[in-house]
Parts: C-alpha cells; structure tokens; sequence
C-alpha cells in the first residue's frame, strides 16, 4: 500500500489481486451467515475494492494495513446487507441450495458483477472500460481515444468515483 | 465487470494519492476561521472594553472554552474520519469543554454571592448569543462536513455532531469578543445550549452527507 499510495502502479496491482483473494471468502462468509444469495458476492468485494481505493487517504501509514482493510470490508457488506435487507427476503431453503451449489463450484460467486459498470457514461464509460476490460495503458487509451494523458488519468478518477458511489444511487431509490 | 478488470482500472489510477484525511481536517478548520472571522468583522463590533475584558479571567475562560471545544473536536474528528474508529476512550474528549467549563462555573459561584447566580446565568443578552453563534457556525459547520466528506467515518451522526462541535468552537471564539456576559454561568446556560444546537443540525445532516 505504501508504494501504491507513491504511485507504483505494479505494486498496486499485486495488491488489490490479493487483498480480493481475502475479502471473496469473508464476504462470502457474511452472506451465508445473513442468508443471503451468494450470487452479488463480487458486487460487495469490488464495492469494497473500490471504497479502498477512494478512501486511502484515510489510511495512516504508520498503522497497519489490516485493520483498516477489514473495517472497510465490514462497512462494505452491512451496508450490502442492509440494502438487501429492505428488498425481498428470500425463503431460506433456497439459500439453503445457494449455499451448497456455492461450496461445490467456486466459480458462482466469481461471476461478473455486470451492475457496476453501466452506471457510467460518456467518456468516463469508454476509459474505465479500455482500462480494464481491454487492460490498455494510459498512454494506450490516450492515443486511441484522441486525448490528452491527462485526460485519461481524470476521467479515469472520475469515473471510479463514481462507481464508488453507485449503491448510494440504488439505496436511495 | 470482472472483478480483475477493476482492479486493472483502479491500478491505472495509482497516482493522484489524496492528501492524507488529518491534513483535509486541519485545512477545514483553517478556513472556516478565517471566514467566520470575515463574517463576523462584517456583521458585529468588537466589545468596547476589548482591552480591559483581556485582563479579566472571566472572559479568558470563554475563549479557554471555545478553544477547547474546537481542538477536542478536531482531534475527535480525526479519528472519527477513519473507517476502523469505534467508540472508546476519545470519546472523553468530549468532556473537555464542559470540565473545563464547570470548574469556572464553580469559581464563579464562589465568588458571587448566591441572589447574583440567576440574574449572571440569564446575562443581558441570552437569545443575541443563541441567535449569532448558531448563524456564526453555519459555513464552518459546511466546512467541516465537506472535509468530512473525504474521510470514511463508520458512524456518519457522530462524525456530523463533531463537525458541529467544531463549527461551534470557532463561532464562539469570535463571538466571545462581542458578548459582554462573560460569567461562566451565562456559558454554561446558553453558549452549552448553541453548541447543542448546532450539533444536532451537525448530526443529522451528518447522517444523509457523511455516508459512503
């Protein structure tokens, strides 16, 4: 994280690659204990990924990383549960079958989180998706779209920020 | 979106790194003195006996209390802005103004004789102060919130009440040179009820703008 917040793209990577691998089961773990379907799992791990990335100046270096991780990931999934609470409850044997059906095939709860990336428009759309889906560079995607590097970085920015603030848009609806 | 894609986004936007939430804090309080202080210069004039009232305890200890309700708020708002916060000992922060303030109290009932304490506490002018430390508060209170709003606090009402706490802080300081009650009594009746007030507003709209 220290040399992610210097500015270490590489490292940064590294890092969120793992730090998904901790939260997906933990995540997992809150939703079987709430009862809630497994299927919106890697919507909470990317809101959480998200909420990292956006509030990491609220990290103070000099502390651990761990703690701040889970008291992110824990606001994260209540805030998940929440939500879901206050949409239709599920009768609990079909959980019940989620639950195993999950445990079997690791791949259910991997699948797409296709909600997030509608959300944005315009430029912002175009660059967050060359970014990630296409794994283009910055320089890459500036060339392509016509735009100065600057203008990738913000629009870039713009962009998580505002899939980070998303779910806020879907609670208040 | 797979969840690698994000990451592969998030990755790319490395740089850029916030300042650091404390900085944001600091910098809020920073401006909201300096435009409270505008503020106040346009609308009410300095106490006459300014110089005098420097010399006196009693008014010394309105600006004691108000500059130990705003420092106990940034130091709480601080670390209310982080995510991992819950509530423990800093929370006794909160205390501060107020035992500083009951010891005055105390003096000042010491000093007085006791057919003196009612007419102190009601002062001259109680709903002037309860009408301009609120008004007073109110960018600040924005401020605060706004740098508020950078942080991740887990307990937005707290974080919204402390905002509050702190926009009262720096109103008072102000509006402590304009007053001419400065008994601890008159304090701890209506500058307590005006920090009440705008804590409340602090908190509930804590509650709506502090969430993430």
């Amino acid at each position: 994280m220290r040399a992610a917040i210097g500015g270490d793209s590489a490292a940064y990577h590294t890092l969120l690659q793992s730090l998904s691998n901790v939260l997906r089961p933990s995540v997992r773990r809150g939703f079987a204990q709430a009862g809630a379907p497994l299927a919106d799992v890697e919507d909470v791990v990317q809101e959480t990924l998200l909420a990292l990335h956006l509030k990491r100046n609220t990290w103070d270096p000099s502390q651990p990383l761990g703690p701040w991780v889970r008291a992110i990931a824990r606001h994260k999934l209540i805030d998940a549960l929440r939500r879901r609470g206050r949409r239709v409850q599920i009768p609990i044997d079909s959980v019940l079958d989620t639950l195993s059906v999950a445990e079997d095939s690791s791949g259910v709860d991997r699948q797409d989180a296709e909600r997030l990336v509608e959300g944005l428009a315009g430029r912002q759309r175009d660059v967050v998706r060359a970014v990630s889906l296409e794994g283009q560079s910055i320089r890459e995607v500036a060339e392509r779209l016509n735009m100065k590097e600057v203008a990738v970085r913000v629009a870039l920015h713009r962009g998580l920020k505002t899939l980070g603030a998303q779910h806020r848009k879907d609670q208040d609806e | 979106m797979k969840t690698n894609d994000l990451i592969n986004a998030i990755a790319a936007d490395a740089k850029a790194p916030g300042m650091p939430i404390a900085t944001t804090v600091w910098i809020g309080a920073g401006i909201g003195v300096v435009v409270t202080g505008l503020l106040f210069w346009l609308m009410l004039p300095v106490r006459p006996d300014m110089q005098a009232a420097l010399g006196d305890w009693h008014f010394l200890m309105k600006w004691v209390f108000s500059l130990t309700l705003l420092l106990t708020g940034l130091v709480l708002a601080i670390s209310l802005a982080r995510p991992q916060w819950a509530p423990n000992s800093t929370l006794l922060l909160l205390l501060g103004a107020p035992i500083v303030l009951g010891i005055g109290v105390v003096a000042d009932m010491i000093a007085l004789p006791s057919d003196a304490w009612m007419p102190t506490m009601v002062g001259t002018a109680p709903f002037a102060c309860l009408f301009y430390v609120p008004l007073l508060s109110g960018l600040p209170l924005a401020l605060m919130l706004l740098a508020l709003r950078q942080g991740a606090p887990a307990h937005p009402a707290l974080a919204g009440a402390v905002a509050g706490i702190i926009a009262t802080g720096i109103a008072a300081t102000f509006y402590a040179t304009h007053c001419q009650n400065d008994s601890p009594l008159f304090l701890a009746a209506w500058y307590i009820m005006a920090t009440l007030i705008v804590a409340s507003v602090g908190a509930l709209l804590g509650a709506r703008l502090l969430r993430w």
